[in-house]
């Protein structure tokens, strides 16, 4: 089995999928190499964080992504994600996606939103992050059981979730089906 | 007990020390799901009916404590990132 995750292709397709429209090359400002050296001094404070070979981010934030990759960019001009949430205690956060869903359940095994932290991915938020804002991008991490939590949604992560400037407005409403995993 | 899993479990007790921390970088309410969570995890570890990482597979822990935590060098991140860690590398198979 997880031979096969190595090559995992989800069985979900998103809806429809931001980067189709507005990653367009017009829009990124900057594509890092993915060699580390780079990063904020936020993060390059700590000596004993380590940064990941193929991410520019410390290994063990890298290691959310599959196959710890991904890459920085720096956004040159607004540009609007999802974040998809259930409730109050998960409604902001660091972790947003280009893929648009429809159904909550997909939502849960692309994402791999574990549902011992209690997020149903019941609503849809729009999250326009501001020109400057530095993203990092790859496909999401299978977590486990796999059975149940896949992954391989694109995943965006930003470092600072609380500045100002980051708009987030209620989006489109999701069909809700119950979730189970064995 | 053999001592991959003795060592598993002491990175786990590591980080439910730190989740109990005002200083840890998550609220109460946080810190209070997180040690919920990492006890289910010991439990898993100590049945034996935790699932190998096949070295791709996560716990999902940094997942979610990255996304909310106040600070991206909290002492709870580094905790939950060393379990991730030995998850991927030592507990393969």
């Amino acid at each position: 089995m997880l031979i096969a995750l190595r090559g995992f292709r989800p069985t979900w397709r998103p809806a429809r999928s931001l980067a189709l429209g507005v990653l367009s090359g017009a829009l990124l400002a900057t594509v890092e190499a993915q060699a580390p050296g780079a990063l904020r001094p936020s993060l390059a404070q700590d000596s004993t964080t380590q940064l990941a070979p193929n991410c520019p981010l410390p290994v063990n934030l890298a290691a959310t992504f599959l196959n710890s990759t991904c890459t920085k960019t720096v956004l040159s001009q607004p540009q609007t994600f999802y974040r998809h949430f259930s409730n109050d205690s998960n409604r902001y956060g660091r972790y947003l996606t280009t893929d648009r869903f429809s159904v909550n359940t997909d939502v849960i095994r692309g994402l791999a939103l574990n549902q011992e932290w209690g997020n149903q991915a019941t609503r849809t938020l729009m999250v326009t992050l501001p020109a400057g804002t530095a993203v990092f991008q790859g496909v999401v991490a299978p977590q486990t059981p796999s059975t149940c939590y896949p992954g391989g949604g694109q995943q965006t992560f930003i470092e600072n979730s609380k500045d100002p400037q980051i708009v987030w407005v209620e989006g489109p409403p999701l069909t809700v089906k119950p979730f189970s995993c064995p | 007990m053999d001592s991959r899993n003795t060592e598993f479990l002491g990175l786990i007790d590591r980080a439910v020390a730190a989740a109990g921390k005002p200083s840890g970088g998550l609220n109460a309410g946080q810190g209070q799901q997180l040690v919920a969570v990492l006890q289910s995890l010991k439990g898993k570890i100590q049945s034996g009916q935790l699932e190998p990482s096949g070295g791709v597979l996560t716990l999902g822990l940094t997942r979610q404590v990255a996304d909310t935590a106040d600070s991206l060098t909290a002492p709870v991140l580094q905790a939950v990132g060393d379990i991730e860690r030995f998850y991927q590398e030592r507990y393969k198979e």
